[in-house]
């Protein structure tokens, strides 16, 4: 047996690592820093690295620019649109994985969307909730321009077609003896759908919900076109800091971190599952 | 004949999603092919059919023409610098390594920042300001000695644009090394130690077994990529906000769209754009799809 050397080659490989690990923290880490930094000290040259955390920026980001508003419709919409996305798209996933209706066709009609770019479509969207604000319907469910409801319907329609995609393999997994099984015992269809499936197929929609919430959360697109003050988002909102009197970087940086933090500790809390639902589908071997 | 109760049940399975994706997706689209062959200017819809004039005139236009070669640059350099970076990276990580997870974890999280986000600290990172007032990046090149490489980055001449590749990178790369890493572990490790004692060395294996097993995956990511490259719009709009100089077809669509009302031009940009993606990802899902079938 050889002993296994201490090469350059491990050298070389440990120092490419940290070097990236670096890169990739940096920006993240400046953009906190800054974020607390008092104002003076933010455009120093060179900069500084020792001071004293002030909160400043994060409370003019709150009082000035209504920044609580924004997590609350970013919240809202993002919650209520991936409720309908796991529903629905549950539902369907079902349909396609246990009993392929359609013979694939609608599958795929539904999955070719998966990737399509949403801004060929956003105009029929700015038409419709420009006009549908004034109707009844549009009252009732918040529609409209502006309203958190038109939001809802927007990332519902643009993350269906990935949820089905994901969770479409995860209701395959399923061994269909299992349900058949439970039907042999006298379980109804329903039953054996709430009672059997679900259960199996939970961690599955979990991973779905998470990337649902998050393409949510961080959607700009349809936010900016169909929001102007008081359904606005996160994304939108930090774009109050970079026009009129310049870039202001306090404020700014603090309106970056408060929309990237909870989303990078989810990401990292939930990180396995998000991995299988990045990699599912471009690997085969 | 007997309606098969079965039949219909699985349908309403799948009804709400159909109807869903066919009112809202598929229909829009018409709808804005429809938009995209009127002459409707101004904020009364205005139907009037002028064939394919709108499209002529974007390719007769200056602005679109720029847009394009911006994409196209954007587009290239971003999926060169994630497949690179990103196969690198998992190459690395595939060496038994101590504390891959959390490197892995770590290479992976920009993934989860918005665009918006990265743009915002890009845009300090990136301070094309000169002389007394260098800051980010070129303030730290200039004091590690390395003044050759202080720039202009986006707002350089001509090549601005290939300077947003950049964020982009840092953001999407270790998404696919996720995608490669997960294809790495899917090569049988029997499949190495066989090639090891038939004499081939580190360099070797790579190159003759794994990356040709690894193939689909790139082809995969490429596609994920080329469909990604279309919605940065927003990272654009973070760096450097609208100019001409960094225009991409996207930025064109929403302000000729929404600031100047010019809804016929703003449907015809974006089908352009629906097409180009269409025609990159739908033989890609076919065959997607028939390979899932036969598994």
């Amino acid at each position: 047996m050889k002993v296994k050397k201490f090469t350059a080659m491990d050298i070389l490989r440990q120092t490419i690592i940290m070097a990236v690990l670096i890169v990739m923290l940096f920006p993240i880490y400046w953009m906190i820093v800054t974020s607390l930094k008092p104002t003076n000290l933010i455009l120093m040259n060179p900069p500084v690295f020792t001071f004293k955390p002030t909160l400043e920026h994060y409370i003019y980001a709150f009082e000035q620019a209504n920044f609580a508003l924004y997590i609350r419709n970013t919240l809202l919409a993002a919650i209520f649109s991936t409720i309908i996305v796991v529903v629905a798209g549950s539902l369907a996933s079902y349909g396609f994985a246990r009993y392929n209706v359609g013979g694939g066709n609608l599958m795929f009609f539904i999955l070719t969307t998966r990737m399509m770019p949403a801004i060929a479509v956003v105009l029929p969207f700015f038409v419709i909730f420009r006009t549908a604000g004034n109707s009844a319907i549009g009252q009732f469910f918040h529609l409209g321009m502006d309203r958190i409801g038109t939001l809802v319907v927007c990332y519902t329609i643009f993350n269906l077609p990935f949820a089905i995609w994901l969770m479409h393999s995860f209701f395959q997994d399923i061994p269909v003896e299992l349900e058949d099984s439970a039907r042999l015992d006298g379980y109804s269809r329903i039953k054996v759908f709430f009672k059997v499936v679900l259960p199996l197929a939970a961690p599955g929609i979990a991973v779905t919900a998470i990337f649902c919430l998050l393409f949510s959360w961080n959607e700009y697109l349809f936010a900016s076109i169909l929001t102007r003050d008081m359904a606005k988002t996160i994304t939108v909102g930090v774009g109050d800091f970079w026009t009129q009197r310049g870039i202001l970087w306090g404020p700014l940086s603090a309106a970056a971190t408060v929309c990237v933090m909870p989303m990078i500790a989810f990401a990292l809390l939930l990180q396995k599952w998000i991995v299988r639902g990045l990699t599912f589908g471009a690997v085969r071997g | 004949m007997r309606v098969n109760r079965e039949k219909v049940i699985s349908f309403l399975l799948v009804l709400p999603s159909i109807a869903a994706v066919g009112i809202f997706i598929y229909a829009f689209i018409l709808w804005s092919v429809r938009v995209s062959l009127s002459q409707w200017k101004g904020l009364l819809p205005d139907y009037t059919f002028v064939g394919l004039a709108n499209y002529i005139g974007l390719f007769n236009d200056p602005r679109f023409q720029i847009d394009i070669r911006n994409q196209a640059i954007f587009t290239v350099l971003f999926m060169i610098g994630c497949l690179i970076v990103g196969l690198a990276l998992a190459i690395l990580l595939d060496q038994n390594l101590k504390g891959e997870s959390f490197f892995r974890s770590v290479y992976l999280f920009p993934m989860a920042i918005s665009y918006i986000v990265t743009g915002v600290v890009w845009r300090w990172l990136m301070n094309p300001a000169q002389g007394s007032r260098l800051s980010g990046l070129n303030l730290l090149f200039d004091q590690m000695g390395l003044d050759f490489l202080v720039n202009r980055w986006h707002t350089t001449p001509y090549w601005g644009i290939a300077f947003i590749a950049l964020p982009a990178v840092w953001q999407m790369s270790g998404y696919i090394m996720a995608l490669y890493l997960s294809g790495l572990r899917s090569i049988p490790q029997e499949l190495r130690e066989a090639a090891r004692v038939d004499g081939a060395n580190e360099i070797q294996i790579y190159r003759h077994i794994i990356l040709p097993m690894i193939s689909p995956v790139t082809l995969s990511a490429i596609i994920i990529l080329g469909h990604i490259s279309l919605k940065v719009f927003d990272l654009i709009l973070a760096v450097a906000g609208k100019q001409l100089q960094l225009d991409v077809p996207a930025i064109y669509m929403w302000q000729t769209t929404f600031d100047g009302y010019f809804f016929g031009r703003g449907a015809a940009i974006g089908i352009l754009l629906l097409i180009s993606v269409a025609v990159l990802v739908i033989p890609y899902l076919r065959w997607n799809l028939k390979t899932e079938e036969s598994l």
